[in-house]
């Protein structure tokens, strides 16, 4: 296995360090700059909006097709931004990927991507589109304002997307991460500059910021760059409030939209999970976390998970389906897609598959496999820019040092009674169905025999 | 094990990528790729010259999706097993797509890769299925089917080829409509099994840390080391050079209005070095004419016409060749307006040598970038082996890209009578098709080809 390498620190100012990763393996650098700040339902839409704008014009690049042309001089440079959740914090951050240096054609000796591109990501996050009184335009927030709009409006395009986003956001209601990011239209249309510029100038200030930087350039270069782009400017950060434990309902509760589509789609949650836990923390919490990850691993993440084999394989009832969990907060959910006649099948097949690992209906065998396949995630680590970048920021964001080296060991721990255990620990949350009203004239799937019978049309030809 | 013939590598090397590769003809006639690599994800593809749009010469019809169903079905094992769960054993992550002109299987692993290769290799060599099986198998499908069909973009694009083609299998659904895949039979799939699945039309493409030799040590205990029969030869396509029709309206669960502008190109070369250098051009005309940093779309955006994201490509294959512009917009029609107002004025006063330079930096750093992972390299392996050409006939390729040569291609495509619009409006608002609405018909984009 390759060595995952470990950032080196580099102080960018008081409160702001860089993270780089020097590597040679790649044809691509990575740079990003992520802002951390608690979520906030009246905030963080505003925030959302800021990030929008910044893309589409700067005081030095007004427009978006001057970005975009200073983007394609520093040889296609590519931005994008990213707007999540973690815990009780929201995490936007702008991240770029530039060809290196050593690529550019012979005979070019002007260009400076790294330092072009830090150059523009100091102009979007510091120097917007103001007017004489450091005010964001309103001409500006207005267009940015009707995007976003836009956006929220075309959430029901994708309806697998909006029913986990509905399922989210039933399941975390009450709590400071169980909410709609993008805003609401109304609350959106009614935003004035002042209140976006008022969260900009939060951000400048008040946020905790984390810089990354994969690949060739010495790391006190890409300081120097840095300063040369950001000058003084130093945060003084407020210390993030802990991410609150998950409220469980008392009883299971459900949800239904209709929806003039032709495939249902079904969300479920199970909370109660171990949660990430900070190093130090006592052996048992951080076994207890390891073990949970195998528990879903096996439950619908692996290639053969369970989901896969019993709703898919054997019950036919869907393309996919499958699991993910949420580490801060303990909660699992699992989605899938089906026709509207199969729903029932559908839930209650789910249903059973988490019922089978509490109940102990697992070997070690599939447990082995669970362990192999998340091996492979953090052995695959140090082989993409992305994965060095994204486990070295949840590794800073969670408060732990460990090493992808160390999190194999722990799993590699893992028995089945420990996913068992994990399991039992769960309780159904929430029940989210997105009814498809329309119709598509397609027959239900009907449920065949999972037995394979070997018919006369059994055919084998591999002789040539 | 090694088999008693002379293994003829050839090694390719790129002075300027600092990249090496070789390749080899095994004797069965299956071409091999092998990029090592120093790191500890290795990638495998197969890629089979067999896909959505093939029909046999013999003109025996087929259902459309055979392609794609064969390639779900190719994992079901003699014992009626799944072989997912051999690649699972082996911590590796296999999976397959079928696309216009190909079925691919691929596989990555950190550890195991040579069982792994080998079960990838056993994979393609034989075909089994049972009706109960295949009655399952075709559920699946349908929900695949479903999925695509409540996704408005992928209607749009699907509207899009149905206008631009009015008799190449292109405008055919990859996974197929549930109407055709209710028609298919087992013996229909072990028939086309047997038509296409030779190893002359096959290539493998890989890159890890692995060695050529063990590659083909693999290779060598799954394939016959004798020449095989040739896949039989496809149809050929007789498509008119115009378009099918200009304009097709759809309706559907969408906010705002979607649009897909396509471009058809009347001449479709077939020798791969032209094919390849058509294709970069086209690549280079699409960025000059629809990138974000190009005056059309910023004049749209900046009027609040279009929403910030358009996407835009050129495909080009057997018998077709086409590129598109899509996005969201109010009123598509006056964006189609305006599109055809440019282009008009482009052909009086010129390509803009500026965004030429700009466009083909961009092309020659995604190249370079296309070297960054194991999955990239073999897949960029695949895709040129599969057009008859090598990856590093890129860099001879790209010197030829000249403005002349661009301003040409645009000349003798973007022409009117090549352009079609299509769109999805938003249930509650849009007026009656005029021109015909499709059927519910199952639609794909190139990024989003069926998949297992």
């Amino acid at each position: 296995m390759m060595k995952t390498p470990m950032p080196e620190l580099r102080r960018l100012s008081d409160a702001v360090t860089l993270h780089a990763i020097r590597t040679d393996t790649f044809k691509t650098a990575r740079l990003s700059l992520s802002f951390i700040l608690p979520a906030d339902a009246e905030k963080s839409p505003l925030r959302a909006l800021f990030f929008r704008g910044v893309l589409m014009g700067t005081a030095h690049y007004p427009r978006l097709s001057l970005i975009s042309r200073r983007l394609d001089s520093l040889y296609g440079t590519t931005v994008f931004t990213r707007n999540m959740l973690i815990g009780d914090s929201q995490v936007l951050s702008l991240h770029f990927d530039m060809m290196e240096d050593a690529f550019m054609p012979a005979g070019d000796t002007e260009t400076d991507i790294l330092g072009g591109t830090l150059a523009l990501l100091g102009d979007m996050i510091l120097h917007p589109l103001t007017d004489r009184d450091g005010i964001l335009t309103a001409q500006t927030v207005e267009r940015d304002k009707q995007v976003q709009i836009d956006e929220i409006r075309a959430e029901r395009n994708d309806t697998r997307t909006y029913a986990a986003d509905r399922l989210w956001q039933i399941t975390y209601a009450g709590e400071p991460c169980g909410l709609s990011l993008l805003g609401s239209v109304g609350r959106i249309a009614a935003v004035t500059p002042e209140e976006v510029t008022a969260v900009w100038q939060e951000m400048l200030t008040a946020a905790r910021v984390e810089v990354f930087y994969i690949g060739r350039a010495d790391p006190d270069t890409v300081a120097d760059k840095w300063c040369a782009a950001f000058g003084r400017w130093s945060p003084r950060p407020t210390p993030l409030p802990p991410t609150l434990p998950h409220i469980p309902p008392a009883m299971p509760r459900r949800a239904t939209e209709d929806m003039p589509v032709s495939q249902s789609k079904l969300c479920m949650s199970w909370s109660g999970g171990a949660v990430t836990v900070p190093s130090g923390a006592p052996e048992q919490a951080q076994g207890a976390y390891v073990a949970m990850l195998v528990c879903n691993e096996l439950l619908g993440v692996m290639q053969s998970s369970l989901l896969f084999r019993r709703v898919r394989e054997e019950r036919g009832l869907c393309y996919s389906c499958d699991s993910d969990y949420n580490g801060e907060k303990g909660v699992l959910t699992v989605s899938c897609g089906m026709h509207p006649d199969n729903q029932v099948a559908a839930e209650d097949s789910i249903r059973a598959c988490v019922a089978a690992v509490q109940n102990g209906q697992i070997t070690e065998d599939d447990v082995a496999l669970a362990r192999l396949s998340l091996t492979n995630e953090y052995r695959r680590i140090p082989d993409s820019q992305g994965g060095m970048e994204n486990f070295w920021f949840r590794q800073s964001l969670a408060g732990t040092d460990e090493t992808p080296k160390a999190r194999i060991a722990r799993i590699g721990a893992v028995t089945a009674a420990d996913v068992i255990a994990a399991a039992k620990r769960l309780r159904e949350d929430t029940v989210f169905w997105l009814h498809a009203q329309g119709d598509t004239g397609n027959d239900p799937v009907k449920y065949p025999d999972k037995s394979p019978d070997r018919s006369p049309d059994t055919g084998e030809d591999g002789e040539d | 094990m090694t088999k008693p013939y002379t293994r003829a590598w050839k090694t390719y090397t790129s002075s300027v990528l600092n990249e090496t590769y070789l390749e080899a003809t095994h004797p069965s006639g299956l071409r091999v790729l092998v990029c090592p690599k120093d790191l500890t994800t290795a990638y495998a593809t197969l890629g089979v010259r067999y896909g959505a749009n093939d029909r046999p010469a013999d003109g025996k019809p087929q259902p459309a999706g055979i392609a794609h169903f064969l390639e779900h079905k190719m994992f079901e094992q003699s014992d009626g097993g799944d072989a997912e769960e051999v690649f699972s054993a082996l911590g590796a992550e296999v999976n397959a797509y079928t696309d216009e002109d190909r079925t691919a299987y691929l596989f990555s692993c950190t550890d195991h890769f040579n069982e792994a290769l080998i079960a990838l290799l056993r994979l393609v060599r034989s075909f089994h299925v049972s009706v109960t099986s295949m009655e399952r198998e075709r559920g699946i499908i349908a929900e695949e089917i479903r999925m695509n069909d409540d996704n408005p973009w992928e209607r749009c694009y699907a509207g899009m080829l149905s206008c631009l083609y009015r008799t190449h299998t292109v405008r055919e659904e990859i996974c197929g409509s549930p109407q055709s895949i209710a028609a298919l039979t087992p013996s229909d799939l072990r028939e086309a099994f047997r038509q296409f699945y030779r190893p002359s039309d096959m290539v493998l493409a890989v890159s890890g840390r692995v060695t050529p030799d063990e590659v083909m040590d693999a290779v060598d205990r799954v394939f016959p080391t004798r020449e095989t029969r040739r896949a039989v030869p496809r149809a050929s396509f007789d498509e008119p050079t115009g378009v099918n029709r200009p304009r097709v309206r759809l309706r559907m669960q969408t906010a705002k209005p979607l649009f897909c502008i396509g471009i058809k190109d009347p001449d479709v070369p077939t020798e791969p070095s032209v094919i390849l250098l058509r294709d970069l051009c086209m690549t280079v005309l699409c960025e000059m004419l629809f990138s974000e940093s190009g005056e059309f779309c910023d004049s749209l955006f900046e009027e609040g016409r279009i929403t910030p994201g358009l996407t835009y490509s050129s495909e080009i294959g057997r018998g077709f060749s086409f590129c598109f512009f899509a996005g969201e917009a109010d009123d598509p029609e006056a964006v189609f307006a305006r599109f055809r107002a440019y282009i008009d004025r482009l052909h009086r006063e010129g390509l803009s040598r500026t965004d030429f330079d700009r466009s083909r930096r961009i092309l020659y750093a995604d190249y370079v970038t296309g070297f960054d992972s194991t999955e990239d390299i073999a897949g960029n392996l695949l895709n040129y082996a599969l057009e008859g050409l090598e990856l590093f006939d890129f860099l001879p390729a790209f010197d030829c890209v000249t403005f002349e040569r661009v301003t040409d291609l645009f000349c003798s495509v973007f022409r009117e009578g090549q352009f079609v619009l299509a769109t999805v409006e938003p249930m509650e608002t849009a007026p009656s098709c005029q021109e015909g609405q499709l059927p519910p018909e199952p639609v794909r984009t190139p990024e989003t080809s069926g998949t297992t």
